[in-house]
Parts: structure tokens; C-alpha cells; sequence
């Protein structure tokens, strides 16, 4: 569904991403890890053009998207939750979840909303709030609410865990199992690096800018380098 | 002071008020989604005058369509100018943008000089707008009426743009976060286009009406009534609309009550505002309503 050839992105004069190539196919739980600076996020913004790739290709069925601009990557099907949830604090719940299907027009924008409503129960009782006023962990099921009223084929996550209690951490991972059941393919990056693998289809470890090892979940759970520097595991 | 002096001023004060009322909310608007103080807003006000003065004087037009044609021009223009000199200094230093929008308010002025020439110009004042009434004691000019009325009736279209329409959610979003805005798919550029187009179409209503307050025009007259509702907008806490107007209101009734307690201080009119800016940013500088704002990250 996406693929990624020889990506080459600089933040100023800083060279973030070395040429990464990766592939998400269509149904798939992908994940990225790696430790912080080492282009998961960049890689991730640069998917959905919110950085300009210096070289290489992005392709999206089949399409080159790697000069698209990020309103025309999000009408084509990838959404993202950004790090640091990032809702709009001073709109309502509602108002931030129909901003996710800003560029829609198709009927089925209620449907959506009912299904966010069903995932986040707890939103729909708060859909009259500002979004400033909720907790953190209600932040972040907004945030996630927010990107899938987009109705994407590919959701990308960039730390959704982040600065959650455990239980709250548990419930994000069950419920991105659940959007995935419904058909969507997730493109998830985590600090959380068990529970990611555990999860994911298949998973590539960043480091520096490069893509070091790629694998399995299960594969790369099992790999010294990875029980070591991303388990702290002896 | 009697009471029906009194009552006088503060119909004056009020539409006064309304007026940097008007013109403040394209510095708060402006500012709230670009952190942009747009210095040339204030030299639209003469753009659209003068627009209004031709389009009746040379192309000889009725007053209404001069005034329709006067304020999409204008509002063409601020977009112009948003494309021109603000759009491609976006990844610019905040400084760039503001000495450009310098740069388009000494343009502007001069452009007109040449256009129009230096020499003031007797405005047209139809006289059903110069005609005064007796309410009560207090002698008004229909014009005096007329502004607070399109005052409020623009204020009404405007909160409605604002908090009842999509784009207004857009721009509400747009003003917070440009990156988590363009993952909603909002086209940022349009959205701050649509908003100079907002705040160029009060600004040329509000110069227009000014115009006719004051009816002599030069290319100069949009200077202090710009610098007025900037610190108006500031006043109420820049970047919030109902600040811009609260802040406006205020600022044109207290105005024109100073000068109607202490005639001695006529004089000192326009410094008014001034020590009100002052005051302002040395002991409230998030103004009235406004909030505190971290610095945008």
C-alpha cells in the first residue's frame, strides 16, 4: 500500500533521514522503533508531507506522493496522530472530531462519528467540552477520534502512549487492535517497544537515520540487539 | 455635565467606538492566525475612501454600488497584499514579515500621493446621512446611527463565520496549530488569505464610514485611525475578536468623554490613546480578555 524507496530528509543542515526504504502493505500493524533522534517521527511527517523529502520516493497505491502537499495526502487516504496529541484546546470535542473530516464530503461522515462515539464512549459524553479541558488519556482517544473521522486507509500513530498511566496504555493498544480489525492498516510508531512488537505485523528498528534490522514482531522480539537496546533485557 | 450633554457624548463616544471597533478586529484577526501586527490595515481605510470618492466622481456611479465596489476591491487588495509581501516570507523570522508589512503601509501612502494627490479632498455626504434627529434631548446625526448599526449587523455575520461555519473552524484551527491543521487537510495559505479577505472587508466598511465621519480625505487619513485600533486591539487583548471590540468601544468613548470633561485637554486627544497602550503593556500586556499565550512552538 505505501512504499518507501531511498528517502533522504535534512532539518536544516541536520541530514534526519539517511535513505530508508521501507514497505507497509495493505491490512498490516507495522511499527517503527528506535530511540529518540533516530527518524521515526521524521519519517512519519515526511509521509505526510509535512517535511519535503530531499530524494527518494514515497509511493501510495502506486501513486507518487513525495511532492504532494499534505492536505492532498490526507484526501488520498493517510492520516496521522501526532505526537503530543496535539488537539485544538480551545474548540470543542465535536469541533475537533469534525475538523478530521474537513476534506470530506461523502454522506457517511455521521456513520464515522458513531463509530468514534462507540470506540471512545467517553468522548460522546464530552463532545460539548473544550478539548483543552480534558485529561491527558482523553486527549489522546480525541487525537485518535480525530484522525479516523478522516476515514484513512492508512493511519499513522507517532507515540500514542506517550505519558499515559499503564491501564490507559493497555486500553490504546487494544483499541488500535480493534481499528485494525475494521480493515485499517496502521502504520505505529512507540517508545513502548514490547507491546509494539507484540502487536505489529512486522517492525523496523531506526537508529541514526537508518533502518538497522527489520523483521517480524516476532522475529524481532527474539534478537539480541533488540532484547538488549530496546527491552533492557540482558 | 447635564444629563442630556451627557447622553450626547456617549452617542458620539459609541459611534466612535464602533468604528475602531470594526477596524481593530482586522489587527486581532491578522494577528491571532499570523502573530503578524499588519501595519498596512489602517492605509486600506484610505484605499477604500478614495475608491468610493472616483468611483462616484469619475465613473460616476450611484453612492451604493461605488461603496459595493469599493469594499471587494479593498478586499482584493488585502489579499493582494497577503500574497505579495506576507506568504513568502512564511518561514521567515517574524521580523522579516512585520518590516515588509512597514514596507506596504509607506507603499500604500505613497502610491496614493501619487494616484490621488497630496491635497485633501472634500468627501460627498449624502444629506439623508447628514440629517440629525432630536431622541430625547440629544440632537444625532442619522450617520450616527447608521454606524453602530453595521457595526453590530457585521459583528453578527462575523461571529457566525467565526463559530458556526466550517471555515471558521478553520480558521479557529488554524490560528493554534498550522501543522495539526494541514493533518485535518485544511490548505493553510487559503484559510489566511480568507481571513486578510475577513479583515480587509471590515477595514474598508470602517474607512468608508470614516470618511463620512470626517469627510475630507488625503492619503494619509488611514495613519492614526490605524494606529488607534491597533492599540485598541491590543487594549482588548490582541488576537481575540470580542477583546478587539470590547477594546474599540472603550477606546472611542473614552476618547470622546476626555475631551467633553476636560475641554482643557483637547489637545491631548489623540495622546489618550497612546498612554492607554502604555498602560496597557506595562500592566495587563495580555490586554482585557486576552489569555495568556505561551509562545507559539
Amino acid at each position: 500500500m505505501l512504499n518507501i524507496q531511498n528517502l533522504h530528509v535534512y532539518y536544516g543542515g541536520i541530514h534526519a533521514l539517511e535513505g530508508i526504504s521501507l514497505e507497509v502493505p495493505a491490512n498490516k500493524i507495522i511499527t517503527l522503533i528506535g530511540a529518540n533522534g533516530a527518524g521515526k517521527s521524521t519519517t512519519l511527517r515526511a509521509i505526510c508531507g509535512l517535511v519535503k523529502a530531499a530524494s527518494g520516493t514515497i509511493t501510495f497505491r502506486g501513486e507518487d506522493i513525495t511532492q504532494a502537499s499534505t492536505t492532498q495526502i490526507v484526501q488520498k487516504g493517510i492520516t496521522m496522530v501526532p505526537e503530543g496529541r496535539r488537539v485544538f484546546p480551545d474548540l470543542t470535542v465535536l469541533e475537533n472530531l469534525y475538523l478530521g473530516a474537513y476534506t470530506r464530503k461523502d454522506a457517511d461522515v455521521k456513520r464515522d462519528l458513531d463509530w468514534v462515539f462507540s470506540l471512545f464512549p467517553r468522548l460522546k459524553e464530552r463532545k460539548g467540552q473544550l478539548a483543552g479541558t480534558l485529561s491527558g488519556g482523553e486527549q489522546q482517544m480525541l487525537a485518535v477520534g480525530r484522525a479516523l473521522m478522516a476515514n484513512p486507509s492508512l493511519l499513522m500513530m507517532d507515540e500514542p502512549s506517550l505519558g499515559l498511566a499503564p491501564m490507559l496504555v493497555q486500553e490504546i493498544f487494544n483499541i488500535i487492535k480493534e481499528i485494525h480489525s475494521e480493515g485499517k492498516t496502521i502504520l505505529l510508531i512507540e517508545q513502548n517497544a514490547r507491546a509494539a512488537l507484540q502487536l505489529a505485523d512486522y517492525g523496523y528498528v531506526l537508529e541514526t537515520g537508518r533502518i538497522v534490522l527489520a523483521g517480524s514482531g516476532k522475529e524481532l522480539l527474539a534478537r539480541d540487539e533488540v532484547r538488549k537496546v530496546y527491552l533492557g533485557e540482558e | 455635565m447635564s444629563q442630556d450633554l451627557f447622553f450626547q457624548h456617549l452617542a458620539n463616544g459609541i459611534s466612535l467606538g464602533s468604528l475602531y471597533a470594526l477596524i481593530a478586529i482586522g489587527y486581532t484577526m491578522v494577528y491571532g492566525i499570523l502573530r503578524l501586527i499588519n501595519f498596512a490595515h489602517g492605509d486600506l481605510l484610505m484605499m477604500a475612501a478614495y475608491m468610493v470618492f472616483y468611483g462616484m466622481l469619475i465613473f460616476s456611479l450611484p453612492w451604493w454600488l461605488s461603496v459595493i465596489l469599493a469594499v471587494i476591491l479593498t478586499a482584493a487588495l488585502g489579499a493582494g497584499i497577503e500574497r505579495v509581501a506576507y506568504r513568502p516570507l512564511r518561514d521567515s523570522p517574524r521580523i522579516s514579515v512585520l518590516i515588509s508589512a512597514i514596507g506596504v503601509s509607506f507603499f500604500l501612502e505613497n502610491l496614493g500621493t501619487v494616484l490621488f494627490g497630496g491635497r485633501a479632498k472634500a468627501v460627498y455626504r449624502p444629506d439623508w446621512l447628514a440629517a440629525t434627529h432630536e431622541i430625547g434631548g440629544v440632537s444625532i446625526m442619522t450617520l450616527a446611527l447608521v454606524i453602530p448599526a453595521v457595526t453590530i449587523l457585521l459583528l453578527l455575520v462575523l461571529s457566525y463565520l467565526v463559530y458556526k461555519t466550517k471555515t471558521g473552524m478553520a480558521m479557529r484551527a488554524v490560528s493554534r496549530d498550522y501543522d495539526t491543521a494541514r493533518l485535518m487537510g485544511i490548505d493553510v495559505d487559503r484559510v489566511i488569505g480568507f481571513t486578510f479577505v475577513t479583515g480587509s472587508t471590515l477595514a474598508a466598511v470602517g474607512g468608508i464610514m470614516w470618511a463620512l465621519r470626517y469627510p475630507q480625505i488625503h492619503p494619509f487619513i488611514g495613519v492614526m485611525p490605524g494606529l488607534k485600533c491597533f492599540i485598541a486591539a491590543v487594549f482588548g487583548g490582541i488576537g481575540n475578536i470580542p477583546g478587539a471590540v470590547l477594546g474599540g468601544f472603550l477606546l472611542g468613548i473614552g476618547e470622546i468623554m476626555l475631551v467633553a470633561l476636560f475641554p482643557d485637554l483637547a489637545g491631548y486627544r489623540d495622546a489618550f490613546a497612546f498612554v492607554i497602550l502604555i498602560l496597557t503593556l506595562l500592566f495587563r500586556p495580555t490586554g482585557l480578555l486576552g489569555e495568556k499565550i505561551a509562545e507559539k512552538v
